[in-house]
């Protein structure tokens, strides 16, 4: 409930060991894995975040399609227009097109597919980002 | 989940004059009674289901959420006053209630809040605050002009001062005044973890790195990230530890225990520390280095007994906070109670005081006021309530008294004493003839 708390007020940082200790304690509850993972995005944590996406897409890739952004009250929206508009930076452009590439999954796919493109040409044999595209490409 | 109502519950739950909802554990409105639909103006049908920081936007939500503090409190808590928004955009203050609904388990699955608007007749008016200091003496206007002098400044901070005396609420003005206001902030007590596990909470860990690591873990500083960090009680930090903060302040790196990878963050240290730093340097238990480093920016919060003037609003403050506490309607404190806070040391400071006042607000069988009798017992003399000390003063002139602080080079307590009164009675001649 304290995860959620955060959550929903945007600190990432303080919602992140919450939502570890419910997942601890239910390593099956994808809707915290869903919100990990944004959270692991927003603190310098890409690969727990890479991890993860890859983990909820094997397991309920639709659960992140599906989403409904408004009535989830998913900060997703707000998040890429400040990644795109260059509000908030990343230290390589890799890392910020396979953020963009997670956080746009939670809105369009093909957005999404669309920057994890990106980010394989300039790491082609990335094998974490060559997964995820097999793997919405198979959805 | 939480069962849906019974319509012989939901009669009994329109039937109350408070108003009430109840929200489920992702805080979605699951249920909002007559009352709180007439006095906020929303339909329950067209809140269901939404989360109730986005329909009544209380000031409360993104700190200090009532819910929340029930949760972690795990008691309900009771008159919070709060403002919210009702559905043609007004706001209205409000005061409330909150607690958890628990499962069969005991786990959290749920929170209920009753409400009321505040009704603003015979309330106590509020004492102003900066960022919720409450003081109004010179040294403590400095600490906040320095405060907004440096709003702009990312640089680190030492805060200085007694136990007791605020340091905490500094670092939090500092913070909530700053570029990264709405960044990360996290607080870190030096003294309450071992060596081990102080290098492990700040730069997190890697899984096998001692005993306990059963998996990684990410520290403070990694979390803290692009923004502040509350280092208090500093000088209690190892000194094997000493040296690698200071790399974090000079290169912004440090590897998590166990891990060889050399991570970098951008995070404002402050710092806080109840101890002579200069003593603590020339007897090796602090680093010099260390020391000039953390204090760009120093603050040095006064102790209690040099800001007198800052009893009685202070002592207003806590009233006003334990009146909601424990639900009474105390407006003052009496003359003689406050000749006697006044002429108290409080090495324990605001804290001190702020408990004599909560033990007062227990002990006070009267309605509206705190009188001696109600203070603790190494405070006060054995005097029953009413019966005043009866006392020769002299006549007291703004002359002489500018003229004897001058001779004395305004050391109030010299004074006092050439003038045989106590140092309440001098603050309040001070007060009187208008003198800073």
């Amino acid at each position: 409930m304290l995860a959620n708390y955060h959550f929903i007020n945007r600190k990432y940082c303080n919602a992140i060991p919450e939502l570890e200790v419910e997942l601890f304690k239910n390593p099956s509850n994808n809707i915290n894995k869903k919100k990990l993972i944004i959270c692991y995005t927003q603190s310098d944590n890409l690969q727990k975040a890479i991890d993860l996406f890859i983990d909820l897409l094997l397991q309920d890739i639709d659960l992140i399609i599906d989403t409904d952004v408004e009535y989830e009250d998913c900060p997703c929206p707000d998040l890429i227009a400040m990644l795109e508009n260059k509000t908030i930076k990343r230290e390589s452009e890799l890392n910020l097109f396979i953020e963009l590439g997670i956080l746009w999954l939670y809105c369009d796919r093909n957005e999404s597919v669309k920057y994890f493109l990106h980010a394989r040409k300039l790491e082609p044999s990335n094998k974490s980002l060559n997964t995820i595209l097999n793997l919405l490409q198979q959805s | 989940m939480i069962a849906e109502l019974t319509a012989s519950n939901l009669d009994i739950l329109n039937s109350l004059t408070e108003s009430l909802f109840t929200v489920d554990k992702e805080f979605r409105i699951l249920f909002m009674n007559s009352a709180a639909e007439k006095l906020t103006g929303f339909n329950l049908k067209d809140v269901k289901g939404k989360i109730c920081k986005r329909v009544f936007e209380c000031d409360l939500c993104l700190n200090d959420c009532a819910i929340v503090k029930a949760l972690e409190s795990r008691t309900a808590v009771s008159n919070l006053r709060s403002v919210i928004s009702k559905n043609d955009g007004t706001k209205i203050e409000i005061k409330l209630n909150a607690s958890i609904l628990n499962n069969d388990l005991g786990e959290p699955i749920g929170g209920v809040v009753t409400f009321n608007e505040y009704d603003t007749k015979n309330r106590v008016e509020p004492i102003e605050s900066f960022f919720g200091i409450v003081g109004f003496t010179n040294s403590m206007l400095d600490i906040y002009n320095l405060i907004n002098e440096i709003s702009l400044s990312n640089a680190a901070v030492l805060i200085e001062g007694e136990t007791g005396t605020g340091k905490e609420l500094v670092a939090n003005a500092i913070q909530a005044n700053s570029l990264r206001r709405e960044n990360c902030y996290l607080k870190v007590n030096c003294s309450s973890f071992s060596q081990e596990l102080l290098a492990s909470e700040l730069f997190g860990h890697v899984k096998g790195a001692f005993t306990d690591a059963k998996e990684d873990r990410i520290g403070r500083f990694e979390l803290a990230d692009s923004g502040t960090i509350f280092l208090d009680e500093i000088a209690e930090m190892p000194h094997s530890m000493q040296i690698q903060l200071l790399r974090v302040l000079q290169e912004g790196t440090f590897e998590r225990v166990g891990e060889a990878i050399t991570r970098k963050v951008d995070v404002r240290i402050i710092a806080a520390t109840n101890r002579n730093l200069t003593d603590a340097i020339r007897e090796g238990r602090f680093r010099q280095d260390l020391y000039y480093r953390l204090n760009v920016i120093p603050f040095h919060v006064p102790p209690l007994r040099e800001r007198l003037n800052d009893i009685p609003p202070l002592t207003k403050h806590f009233i006003q906070k334990f009146n909601l506490q424990y639900n009474k309607n105390i407006i003052d404190i009496d003359d003689d109670a406050m000749e006697i806070l006044m002429n108290h040391d409080f090495p324990g400071n605001v804290r001190e005081l702020e408990n004599i006042i909560e033990y007062t607000f227990v002990r006070t069988k009267k309605d509206h006021s705190i009188c001696r009798c109600s203070l603790p017992c190494f405070l006060k003399q054995d005097i029953n309530c009413g019966k005043r000390k009866m006392k020769v003063e002299k006549k007291i002139t703004a002359d002489i008294l500018l003229t004897m602080l001058k001779e004395n080079k305004w050391n109030k307590k010299k004074v006092a004493e050439s003038l045989n009164v106590n140092r309440s009675t001098l603050w309040r001649y001070l007060k009187e003839f208008n003198i800073e």
